[in-house]
């Protein structure tokens, strides 16, 4: 027998890799779907404009009355990463295994060109097109194309592979990235361009419908296709010119023990997850890091330069996750709206040095005045865009001198209370960390207006955080006090706000 | 702008954060058509666990179809609110 090394071990083992992968990403994104199961092509996510739901559950379209987070649906860990409403560890998940899965095919493609292997994929020649469609009535008539056809991919592999690796995966990335919220900020033309936030994300979806599609096809095709050689292929890498029955089995039995592996896998890092959901985010949020630091952190949001957004692009309709405070968490905070807000102050303090200062909502506006239309993403999908208007935080932290030596973060605490704890203890103040040079961007501010008038109760008023380059879940609502910090380590369970301590979040909410 | 207000339930069987996971969903499920909008379960030790409900204000959460709605979940129970 002659070996033909069609398939070398690097292709062999990419491939398979590639499959590990891509069932993590579909896993963890049905983790991401489930969070808010509803897609929509618009400036806002209004209830009842979505596209497409995978849901029941009808929303009222009276805004500020529910929370987005019931929307939720819990999905079994069989079926998605963790699963469980994990959205924080799916988000890592996801982030984990993309990083992974470019990586993976950025060498794949580096080694395609420098093997010359490319030449078998690529088309470079117009009969491509009329030899596909031979193949492709060949397959609707239920016949199998002869063996010849395949040099060791016939027409139909070579436009769909080209397509796949070439066109879809490429815009999995570009869509996905476009949800960042650094991103965003610092190219927001370019987010505009697939439709926003909302765009961004259904593009995404149907990318990942085509790439299931394809998957399942593929698949099939290697099963009823010449099944023996193409699983010799697969397997042992170079096709015997006369493949053996007994070769074909021994390529079959290694397969199938090498899906029934990676499915078990698939499952094993679920339960894994949930078994301690805190190393689960300490592991997967520390791997991502790396990723943010190398290409987001450094994106800061255009600010004043920005023409992008105007207010014909602001939402009609915004959600929300959490509702205002009430009697039993604020009374303080309840009687001042009330009384249009007379009595409430907004603490600026330094925790270091035990120095602090009230303001008054009027206080706050006589300070410098900033104003900017911004989209603001939930790590849960929906969006909204708004102009917001009021003080930059480095001018607010400015009323108590210098930054003091040893201060690390601005930690913001809100006058309502979480929503939920990681225990399930009783509630304690929502807060949220940022460090010192995202508290410095322009697009960093305590908000007092929202669209030119107060911001309303339910997004967060008189007073909310405002951070354009991170997710909502830092944009601290119903403020009740700024800090100067040393380490948010000390402060909740220590992993630098509400949502990172009970959702797992990830402390730098770039994407 | 409606009015947000919350009110209180006891409930026995909710234990755990496995709990209020399964819990939580019925919850959702009769929300709207109740005009509630958000809930939180607090699990205090040697206590009953407390179920926050937070809704618009005159639109009184019903407890028995909230206690319907936990028993689809599990054997979970209103105890007083």
């Amino acid at each position: 027998m002659e070996a033909v090394n069609d398939f070398p071990f690097w292709l062999r083992a990419q491939h398979l890799l590639n499959f590990i992968l891509i069932g993590m990403l579909i896993r963890s994104g049905i983790e991401m779907l489930s969070s808010l199961p509803r897609l929509w092509w618009r400036q806002d996510c209004a209830p009842g404009t979505e596209w497409l739901k995978f849901t029941k559950r009808e929303l009222p379209k009276e805004e500020g009355v529910y929370t987005s987070l019931m929307d939720e649906k819990s999905v079994h860990p069989l079926l998605s990463l963790p699963g469980r409403e994990n959205v924080g560890l799916g988000r890592h998940w996801h982030g984990l295994s993309v990083m992974l899965w470019v990586l993976n095919g950025v060498i794949y493609v580096v080694l395609l060109f420098a093997t010359g292997l490319w030449r078998r994929i690529l088309p470079t020649s117009w009969d491509v097109f009329p030899e596909a469609w031979d193949s492709m009535k060949t397959y609707l008539s239920l016949e199998v194309p002869d063996i010849s056809h395949f040099q060791p991919y016939d027409a139909l592999q070579m436009l769909g592979y080209t397509f796949v690796i070439f066109i879809l995966a490429p815009s999995m990335m570009i869509t996905g990235v476009a949800m960042s919220p650094a991103v965003r900020g610092r190219f927001p033309r370019f987010v505009k361009s697939l439709g926003g936030h909302q765009g961004a994300r259904s593009l995404h979806f149907v990318g990942m419908v085509i790439m299931a599609g394809f998957i399942v096809m593929h698949v099939s095709l290697v099963f009823l296709v010449h099944r023996d050689r193409n699983l010799v292929n697969m397997v042992f890498g170079g096709a015997e010119i006369e493949v053996s029955s007994a070769r074909a089995a021994q390529a079959l039995v290694i397969m199938v023990a090498v899906i029934v592996a990676v499915v078990v896998f698939w499952v094993a890092l679920s339960y894994w997850s949930l078994a301690d959901r805190v190393r689960a985010q300490r592991f997967t949020a520390g791997v991502t890091e790396i990723g943010r630091k190398i290409f987001l952190n450094h994106l800061r949001p255009q600010g004043a330069k920005k023409t992008a957004y105007t207010d014909g692009d602001i939402s009609e309709f915004h959600w929300t996750n959490g509702l205002p405070p009430t009697q039993d968490e604020s009374a303080l905070w309840v009687r001042a709206r009330d009384r249009d807000w007379e009595g409430l102050t907004i603490t600026v303090r330094d925790d270091m040095n035990d120095v602090e200062k009230k303001l008054t909502i009027e206080d706050l506006k006589q300070l410098p005045r900033h104003s900017y239309i911004a989209t603001h993403t939930c790590m849960q999908g929906w969006s909204a865009t708004s102009r917001w208007t009021g003080v930059r935080l480095t001018d607010l932290m400015g009323q108590l001198g210098p930054r003091p030596e040893g201060a690390r973060y601005l930690l913001a605490e809100s006058y309502g209370l979480a929503q939920k704890m990681y225990d399930n203890r009783p509630r304690e103040p929502f807060y949220a960390a940022i460090d010192l040079d995202t508290m410095t961007e322009e697009e960093s501010i305590l908000a007092y207006e929202r669209n030119g008038h107060e911001i309303e109760d339910y997004l967060g008023a008189p007073a909310r955080l405002r951070v354009e380059s991170n997710h909502g879940y830092k944009h601290v609502k119903w403020v009740s006090r700024l800090m100067w910090i040393h380490d948010f380590a000390d402060f909740g369970d220590g992993r630098g706000g509400t949502r990172e301590d009970s959702a797992l979040q990830a402390f730098n909410g770039r994407i | 702008m409606a009015r947000i207000v919350s009110t209180r339930f006891l409930v026995e069987g909710v234990n755990d954060d496995w709990d209020t996971t399964k819990a939580l969903q019925p919850l959702f499920d009769i929300f709207t058509a109740q005009g509630m909008g958000q809930a939180t379960f607090e699990i205090v030790p040697g206590e009953s666990t407390r179920l926050w409900i937070k809704h618009k204000e005159g639109s009184t959460p019903s407890r028995e179809l909230i206690a319907e709605a936990l028993a689809r979940a599990g054997d979970y129970r209103v105890i007083d609110g």
